[in-house]
């Protein structure tokens, strides 16, 4: 079955639908060569799924977790997906970030999506701007520099906004928070009105007449962060070209 | 017991937990919301002490969580650990919790490792737990059966909170 090309959110969907699904049936455990079921042999379901099955073993822990991107709370266990010749472990508690937040918790894909992809029979949106192999380095020195002068006042580059100061390398970084009328569209990978994210400047503050000033958007720190994207398909993250290649060089990474 | 049994609902699990805490199987426990006046009152009725956190997440949202322990000072020690921060599951904040909710290290390192994997324990034992057992956890076989017993004790209304 191959149908328009869908989201990783819609996979998340997919997914609830499946394990929801009241037209479950017991399936007969059969061995697969890459990923094993915690529980063989005689907890599995299987759902019819398109011109296929999708088959299903769901093993819940007790206790919660919660999501630390927006706190939502949920069951906690193992979700063996397999079909189409394909298998899938996955935390349950991970599908909540597929499915509310595009996929990526910190950078990190929590699931195979190319497999999921397979499993369901679709195909993904493909997206532009992939991760780039030195968005784990950014994101750590991002989430390294330490806001330890609070309130500071803004200048002319912002005169509606107040902010923190910090110390990177030897320049100083500024991390800007907006006023909330600075609302902006929606993330179209998880909804969430970005106002919501900080604008950060880094800021040198060097006496040179070439002082180097650093914007990062907020639809860019959130793809990011939370997507772990630099750049998603129709939603532009920079404001200027070459604006991650900037971010890189003024963190001192090449 | 069945599968069917060891279906709890919210309010049950909560009970299920208060008591393993009560009898010392797991040290502190955290119930992952605020609590209500009357379960307060229970907890600290049962002889625990009981206090909350507030962790950030991404989003800038705070949320509150109970924890609760027979001993104060490891409800203080891990209030300070984690009061106030943001929700995280990275290897240092996993270990912490791990062994303060009374978790084997051996299991709380082969999740860090390696999340849910296969582990030898049948699903009625497995779901016994609020942690995922290592695989063939000797240190688990040995918790095992307070764990049965003071679920069986629940669920035949012999303990009641």
């Amino acid at each position: 079955m191959k149908t328009d090309s869908v989201s990783i959110a819609d996979l998340g969907h997919m997914i609830q639908q499946v394990i929801s699904s009241e037209r479950k049936e017991p399936y007969a455990y059969q061995r697969y060569p890459d990923v094993d079921p915690p529980f063989p042999p005689d907890d599995g379901y299987r759902v019819p799924w398109g011109d296929d099955f999708v088959s299903y073993d769901l093993s819940l822990m007790r206790g919660m977790t919660g999501c630390l991107i927006c706190g939502t709370t949920t069951n906690m266990g193992n979700l063996f997906l397999a079909g189409r010749g394909v298998e899938v472990s996955i935390p349950i508690e991970k599908v909540h970030v597929i499915e509310a937040h595009g996929g990526y918790e910190r950078g990190e894909p929590v699931a195979d999506f190319e497999k999921l992809q397979i499993l369901f029979g679709v195909d993904h949106r493909p997206l532009s701007g992939v991760m780039d192999v030195r968005l784990q380095q950014v994101l750590k020195a991002l989430s390294d520099i330490q806001w330890v002068i609070p309130m500071y006042k803004a200048d002319e580059h912002r005169d509606r906004a107040n902010a923190v100061l910090s110390e990177w390398q030897g320049k100083q970084v500024a991390l800007w928070y907006p006023h909330q009328e600075e609302k902006l569209p929606g993330c179209p990978l998880c909804g969430q009105p970005y106002w919501e994210s900080t604008v950060i400047y880094y800021r040198s503050i060097s006496l040179s007449a070439s002082e180097e000033f650093m914007h990062v958007p907020a639809q860019a720190r959130h793809l990011m962060e939370l997507h772990g994207l630099t750049a998603y398909e129709g939603w532009p993250a920079w404001d200027t070209p070459g604006g991650y290649e900037r971010l890189c060089r003024f963190l001192g990474l090449a | 017991m069945n599968a069917e049994l060891t279906a709890l609902s919210s309010d049950e699990e909560f009970c299920y937990l208060a008591l393993l805490t009560v009898e010392g199987i797991k040290p502190l426990s955290r119930w992952e919301m605020r609590l209500d006046h009357d379960q307060l009152l229970e907890l600290e009725r049962l002889g625990l002490h009981v206090s909350t956190l507030t962790r950030g997440t991404e989003w800038g949202h705070l949320v509150t969580h109970t924890i609760f322990s027979r001993s104060r000072s490891l409800l203080q020690k891990h209030r300070s650990a984690f009061n106030g921060g943001a929700i995280s599951f990275d290897a240092q904040s996993v270990r912490r919790e791990g062994l303060d909710f009374g978790y084997p290290a051996c299991c709380v390192e082969a999740f860090i490792e390696n999340g849910y994997q296969l582990n030898g324990f049948t699903h009625e034992d497995q779901s016994l737990l609020f942690h995922w057992a290592c695989p063939d956890c000797k240190q688990t076989s040995q918790l095992l059966p307070a764990y049965r017993c003071i679920f069986h004790s629940f669920m035949s209304g012999g303990v009641l909170i």
